[in-house]
């Protein structure tokens, strides 16, 4: 069947191509580490046709027999000019040079907004994530992502992102083709990627191509660094809450190589004498208390190349956050004169895992394939437990009790997508994939034992499993001089409990160029997700719990159209601007009063079923070339939700409802050894639910009135409007065995006190009842140490 | 470097503990003081109303009432029925019109510096308990009823039911002092409040529980639920069972008081909005009759 369906779709395509043509192709590299140059450019200027390496650095293109003069480029490599003649097909891999010692940032080998049908879609440049100023100097691309027009901030320092009205769950997030549940670290302060072994971001907001499936709201695709086929480098940093370590180079030279990455927190290291202190002082009293936290993760990737016609990936990451305190006290029972022993502990961890294995295959200058397997799983587990026993006796308790909430979502997936090219400007795409979840919505396992009583029991929900597979079918290409299309459909269905669902998603995005510099685009694309994350909190506390779709809980439908102008300025300037409607059907939502304890038991009861709308505009003015770079973003947004029971029923502003949303990121570069980086932004006010009255109710129960605390509207009150300002200057070092940076950054310059949360309540030293804002992270200065060779 | 760890770490540590808090202040047109209606009424008994101001949630003390309010009935359409005379500590009472059951009756009460309010409401009829019959489980003091009676199939109505148990025990001067417990369980599927499933069974546990029609088939109700007694009582115990019809204003105000209750203070808990039919107000105008019902156990 799918042999069938591949013929099929090669005789169709191919027959458009059938005259005196032959197809180059092969693979651009770094010319120092081998690694794939995604998004490199191939352009015959004689014949204004080109094309761009896809994330594996392959490349196709089909130009009529003869001698052609073709360029290769890469931002920041030195383009190279090759004079090549084609009688037959060609292959051809092409390594480029980095850049000279050149003042300015050439950038002709980045594919032109205006010649493509992508929209919606923004591609981080590492270089940047790495060089503007961050929170306690932690390199964070969701961060720097959380700058562009389009995509908001939750609370202070949170790294959760919000993209056109969506919520944090409607973003597909791709770690080398494997979706990750929980991206944060620390709370949600950091995300889970670490800067320096990730390659490639590319973030999709709407107008989304049919190879993306699963999520309503936006696609961010990560890619690790694959490793150097050359020699060996090495990047690491030390900062203040975390360092980090990154190594790549060959096994194998130009055959395998490695990179591995590893990065771990010492808060907890850093409390221990503050806790020692503290415990001296109460060592008088028998207590003894230790705690901390600490968060690692670690990414690691091979690159095998078996032959010019096969490669093949493993990639890897384990992270884990975990938070602890533990306490013991000891005292001396008179009556008996023997000493007992009371142990408490309570604790919060969560991690990922995810593992990916990946088999490039070329069938020839024109079809290339990529199959992965993968696996991912995100648990989460918090508990708290006693031990009490006489110090003599300690393997005899007197009282022992120990509660652990668990849940997680594991899934193993496996696809298979086909990139053919048959034209220029002719790129088909098309696959299948298919995802076994298992969802472990929550269970509590209770141990109670000593005193006579012994229980040792779980409970809670039992474990979900579900199929979703995935069919897709895009075709880009150019209907005219002018007009590109990229049209496709993904089909998707998701089999949980004995129901099945299906989804027929039409995607179409339209390029119209006005002329060489600017162009008019438009996109529509359906969208479902079979997963609901059920959540009650806004700081990315994962006791969220991931939820299927059941038989009555259906799926997440997004709808989004979005129009487009974009226009390449004078001097390296580029302003682009989308305007966008979003719809989403099937949201849920805590019922009123409902709660995260006692969710995992039928947690289908305790939510409602609503629907949202967004739209906005956005507009994005960038500076890309020179010693100064940066953008301005600015978005106007209205975000809406609406469910029969809650609110009475009417419409009300989603809790990042952002009205105005401003960025401004500038980078300076005043010679090699010095560059600054100065972010500012401004948010309105997040709306949230507040009681601003209160009155006497009727009475409860004969024990006479109580005061009600009045809401007006859920999510009717608007926090002050957020603004702050980062500035970063790094001092670039060269030394015998590679490089050295210095990096010093004030977070929140100018001392901005920006709401984390409202409360009411009492000033500190006051006895005044008060609104209170509490704010988070005032002026706040970092500095880190970091290198490469 | 000893030195510049240190100061780096410490710098770090004071910022992040440093956390800032700072007043808000409210403005005045969100927190201005408004008329706030309390009143239950039933088909042919006085209709009593108490009217207190609201104050900002800042405020400390005892809510004001309102003595001095313009307060007068209409019928549905606004048409007044009647003034209402202050009795005390802002109760108001109407003392010339009874109100009919099914009919719609509405309050208008004004106060110079407060906008004035509105609100209408019906009084269902009063419900005909077809029986109440009793099991008892004395191993675990416990008594369960079947309460039954007939729904009017063809609206929608909107039901309370409520159980105590008093016991009576003589106090030092041999005066007998009854003990109450209001607090009772139920499995039915169809009430909307008792909160978490507490035994994994369906069980639900409250001291009244709410219910429409909607998911019931069929004119005939039957009600179970179980109440706990203390067994050591000397004196005969008797229960009380309340059966009450409500109007759907009062009904939802009800309902999203006991939600309100149980969940004040958990900030693990999603805000709750009492609701209110006071135009420009806060409160409830509501209608609903109350079958009552006394079972003495020897």
């Amino acid at each position: 069947m799918m042999k069938n369906f591949l013929l099929l779709v090669l005789i169709c395509t191919g027959l458009i191509g059938w005259s005196q043509k032959s197809t180059l192709s092969g693979y651009m590299k770094d010319s120092q580490t081998g690694e794939a140059l995604i998004g490199a450019r191939v352009y015959i200027d004689s014949l204004k046709i080109g094309a761009v390496a896809n994330i594996y650095g392959f490349y196709s293109l089909t130009v009529p027999n003869g001698t052609h003069t073709i360029l290769f480029s890469y931002v920041g490599k030195e383009p190279l000019k090759k004079l090549v003649r084609l009688d037959e097909n060609l292959t051809l891999d092409i390594v480029l040079d980095p850049l000279g010692e050149l003042d300015e940032i050439v950038i002709t080998g980045e594919k032109k907004e205006q010649e493509t049908t992508e929209m919606s879609t923004v591609n981080l440049s590492m270089d940047k994530v790495k060089s503007l100023p961050v929170l306690l100097g932690e390199r964070d691309i969701i961060k720097t992502a959380q700058l562009l027009p389009g995509i908001q901030s939750g609370s202070e320092g949170s790294s959760g992102i919000y993209v056109r009205g969506g919520g944090p769950d409607q973003n597909l997030i791709l770690l080398d083709g494997v979706p990750i549940y929980n991206a944060n670290h620390l709370f949600g302060f950091f995300s889970v990627f670490n800067a320096d072994a990730i390659n490639q971001v590319k973030l999709v907001k709407g107008g989304f191509p049919a190879e993306y499936g699963g999520r309503i709201s936006s696609v961010i695709d990560i890619r690790m660094n694959e490793g150097d086929m050359k020699k060996i480098h090495g990047e690491g940093s030390i900062g203040i809450i975390s360092s980090k370590l990154m190594l790549n180079g060959p096994i194998i030279k130009d055959k395998t190589s490695f990179m591995i990455s590893a990065r771990r927190t010492y808060i907890d290291v850093l409390a221990r004498p503050f806790i020692a202190l503290a415990n001296q002082n109460n060592s008088t009293q028998g207590d003894e208390v230790t705690g901390g936290y600490f968060f690692y993760d670690v990414n690691a990737k091979l690159n095998h190349v078996i032959n010019t016609n096969n490669r093949i990936y493993f990639s890897a990451y384990l992270g884990d956050d975990k938070f602890y305190v533990d306490s013991k006290y000891t005292y001396l029972n008179s009556s008996d004169n023997l000493r007992y022993v009371e142990e408490s502990n309570a604790g919060l961890k969560w991690g990922n895992k995810i593992m990916a294995l990946r088999w490039n295959h070329k069938y020839g200058p024109k079809l290339f394939s990529n199959t992965t397997l993968n696996y991912s799983d995100y648990r989460f587990a918090t508990g708290f437990g006693l031990n009490a026993y006489a110090e003599s006796t300690p393997n005899l308790p007197i009282d022992n009790f120990s509660f652990e909430y668990l849940s997680g979502i594991t899934d193993w997936g496996g696809n298979m997508n086909f990139y053919y090219y048959p034209a220029p400007k002719h790129e088909i795409q098309f696959g299948v994939g298919e995802i076994y979840h298992t969802f472990k919505p929550g269970v509590n396992q209770l141990s109670v034992s000593g005193g006579g009583a012994t229980i040792d029991t779980s409970f809670g929900s039992v474990r979900t499993y579900a199929h979703e597979f995935y069919g897709y079918f895009q075709d880009d290409f150019e209907v005219s001089k002018r007009l590109m299309v990229n049209a496709g459909v993904h089909l998707s269905n998701f089999y949980v409990r004995e129901k099945l669902y299906n989804s027929l998603q039409p995607r179409l995005a339209i390029n119209f160029k006005l002329d060489e510099k600017s162009s008019l685009k438009a996109s529509y694309a359906k969208t479902t997700q079979f997963l609901h994350l059920l959540t009650n909190t806004s700081i990315g506390l994962p006791t969220d719990l991931w939820l299927p779709v059941t038989d009555s809980i259906p799926p997440q439908q997004g709808n989004q159209v979005a129009i487009g102008y974009t226009r390449e300025l004078k001097k390296g300037y580029r302003i682009g601007s989308e305007a966008y409607y979003k719809t989403m059907a099937n949201l849920i939502e805590y019922k009123e009063g409902a709660s995260f304890f006692g969710s995992n038991q039928n947690w289908e009861s305790l939510v409602e079923v609503g629907r949202g709308y967004s739209y906005g505009l956005e507009v994005l003015l960038e500076k890309r070339t020179g010693k100064t770079t940066g953008w301005i973003g600015y978005t106007l947004s209205w975000t809406n939700r609406q469910f029969a029971n809650i609110n009475d029923g009417e419409e009300f502003p989603y809790r990042y409802d952002r009205r105005h949303d401003i960025s401004f990121v500038l980078t300076h570069k005043f010679n090699e050894k010095f560059d600054i980086g100065i972010v500012w932004v401004y948010g309105t006010g997040n709306a949230i639910t507040l009681a601003l009255q209160k009155y006497n109710s009727l009475g409860d129960g004969g024990f006479g009135p109580s005061e009600v605390n009045h809401i007006d509207q859920r999510n009717g009150y608007r926090m002050p409007s957020y603004h702050r300002l980062d500035v970063g200057l790094n001092y670039h070092k060269k030394t015998k065995w590679g490089e050295s940076t210095w990096s010093f950054g004030v977070y929140n310059a100018y001392n901005r006190q920006n709401p984390f949360f409202l409360d009411i309540g009492y000033l500190q030293n006051s006895d005044k009842k008060v609104l209170k804002q509490v704010s988070l992270f005032p002026f706040l200065p970092s500095v880190s140490y970091s290198f490469k060779f | 470097m000893k030195n510049i760890q240190f100061i780096g770490i410490s710098l770090a540590l004071l910022s992040v503990l440093w956390a800032c808090e700072k007043e808000i202040v409210l403005k005045q047109e969100e927190v201005e003081p408004r008329i706030v209606v309390n009143s239950i009424f039933s088909a042919n008994d006085t209709i009593w109303v108490q009217l207190s101001e609201s104050r900002n949630v800042l405020f400390e003390g005892e809510l004001p009432v309102i003595t001095d309010a313009a307060l007068q009935l209409t019928d549905g359409n606004g048409s007044v029925l009647g003034e209402f005379i202050h009795e005390s500590d802002g109760n108001y009472y109407m003392p010339t019109v009874l109100p009919a059951a099914g009919n719609r009756y509405g309050i208008i009460a004004s106060k110079a510096g407060l906008k004035s309010v509105s609100a209408f409401s019906a009084a269902p009829n009063l419900i005909s308990v077809t029986s109440i019959d009793t099991v008892s489980f004395a191993d675990v003091s416990e008594m369960e009823f079947t309460i039954k009676f007939s729904d009017d199939v063809t609206e929608t109505n909107y039901y309370s039911i409520s159980i105590a148990s008093y016991n009576g025990y003589p106090n030092e001067l041999g005066e007998v002092v009854y003990y109450e417990n209001n607090y009772f369980t139920t499995k039915e599927f169809y009430v909307v409040n008792g909160g978490d499933d507490i035994g994994g069974d369906g069980t639900k546990y409250d001291s009244e529980f709410y219910f429409t029609d909607e998911l019931l088939v069929g004119a005939d109700i039957s009600f179970k639920g179980r109440i706990y007694y203390f067994s050591d009582s000397e004196e005969p115990r008797f229960f009380v069972v309340k059966v009450a019809s409500l109007s759907e204003d009062l009904y939802k105000y009800k309902v999203t008081y006991a939600n309100y209750l149980n969940t004040q203070g958990s900030p693990f808990a999603e805000p709750v909005r009492v609701y209110s039919n006071v135009e420009n107000g806060f409160g409830i105008f509501g209608g609903g009759s109350i079958s009552r019902d006394t079972l003495f156990v020897e």
